[in-house]
């Protein structure tokens, strides 16, 4: 990723600008069943942290020590994704292997879903973080 | 309390836009958003997303790129934009757009989109950030969720 961004310093026109959305270096899932208007939060996911998301900030951070960028914005919020049952949230955590759902958070999830109202989701909430680079000279 | 990576700043859920110096960067303006997070995401499900890492919706993605960046008229290179998610949303308020993905799968869909929804001004090509970034100029290069 840093020499990405040296490659886009290259490219970008005098103050051209960096576009950097990532997920955040550091955050927690959120697990929570959604339904009609209404959702139950149900708990939150054990995620380590993601060596590459980590390294893409970090490549952030040198691409402006390196002097060649000047930050423009910082900035950060959530988005939200559904899945129909359990089988998709299985298939969820063994594409990111560095979460996982505890036992007593698995068991509140299964009760809640047998229970839940018609049309209800499995409902994950992550966050993101955007940055804006200023090419600078 | 998300730590946000770029220049160290942190950043929390609540509170007021504020303006402030960076702690990158001395004498320079950088403006750190503050308020409660925001909400990119009308809702998308497995079906909608390319991969594990669930895309938000990509109209929400654009308007929160362009309320930051301003893509109108502009010069755009995108890289690593898979199946042209985001790209197609976009194209059509930028000037002129560059896009490269490494996988060709993706870039044969991306174009296909771009044709059925008569997106003329998108070119797309089967390259590797590593090598990739190049020709231009351009006014924005974007990395969407490209971890490369």
């Amino acid at each position: 990723m840093v020499d990405a961004l040296r490659s886009a310093r290259r490219v970008l026109r005098r103050g051209g600008l960096v576009v950097d959305l990532q997920p955040a270096a550091d955050y927690t899932p959120r697990l929570a069943i959604a339904y009609g208007g209404g959702r139950k939060e149900l708990g939150a996911i054990t995620r380590t942290p993601d060596e590459s998301v980590v390294a893409a900030h970090r490549a952030r951070r040198i691409a402006i020590a390196e002097g060649g960028f000047s930050l423009l914005v910082s900035t950060h919020g959530t988005h939200r994704t559904r899945y129909r049952g359990l089988a998709d949230l299985r298939w969820l955590l063994r594409q990111n292997e560095n979460w996982r759902i505890e036992p007593p958070l698995w068991r509140r999830l299964v009760q809640t879903w047998a229970r839940r109202p018609e049309g209800a989701e499995i409902e994950v909430r992550r966050a993101f973080s955007l940055a804006v680079l200023r090419k600078r000279g | 309390m998300y730590k946000d990576g770029a220049g160290g700043v942190l950043t929390h859920l609540e509170g007021d836009v504020q303006i402030e110096g960076s702690e990158a960067e001395v004498g320079q303006r950088t403006r750190v958003d503050r308020r409660r997070g925001e909400p990119l995401g009308k809702i998308s499900d497995r079906g909608e997303n390319d991969d594990a890492r669930g895309y938000p919706d990509p109209l929400d993605e654009t308007r929160i790129i362009a309320r930051h960046a301003g893509l109108a008229g502009r010069d755009v290179l995108e890289v690593g934009c898979g199946n042209g998610r985001l790209t197609l949303e976009y194209a059509g308020r930028a000037g002129r757009v560059v896009a490269i993905e490494p996988n060709r799968e993706m870039i044969r869909e991306a174009r296909a989109r771009a044709r059925s929804r008569a997106i003329e001004n998108a070119l797309f090509f089967a390259r590797p950030a590593q090598t990739g970034i190049r020709g231009g100029p351009f006014d924005v290069v974007l990395f969407s969720w490209s971890l490369c």
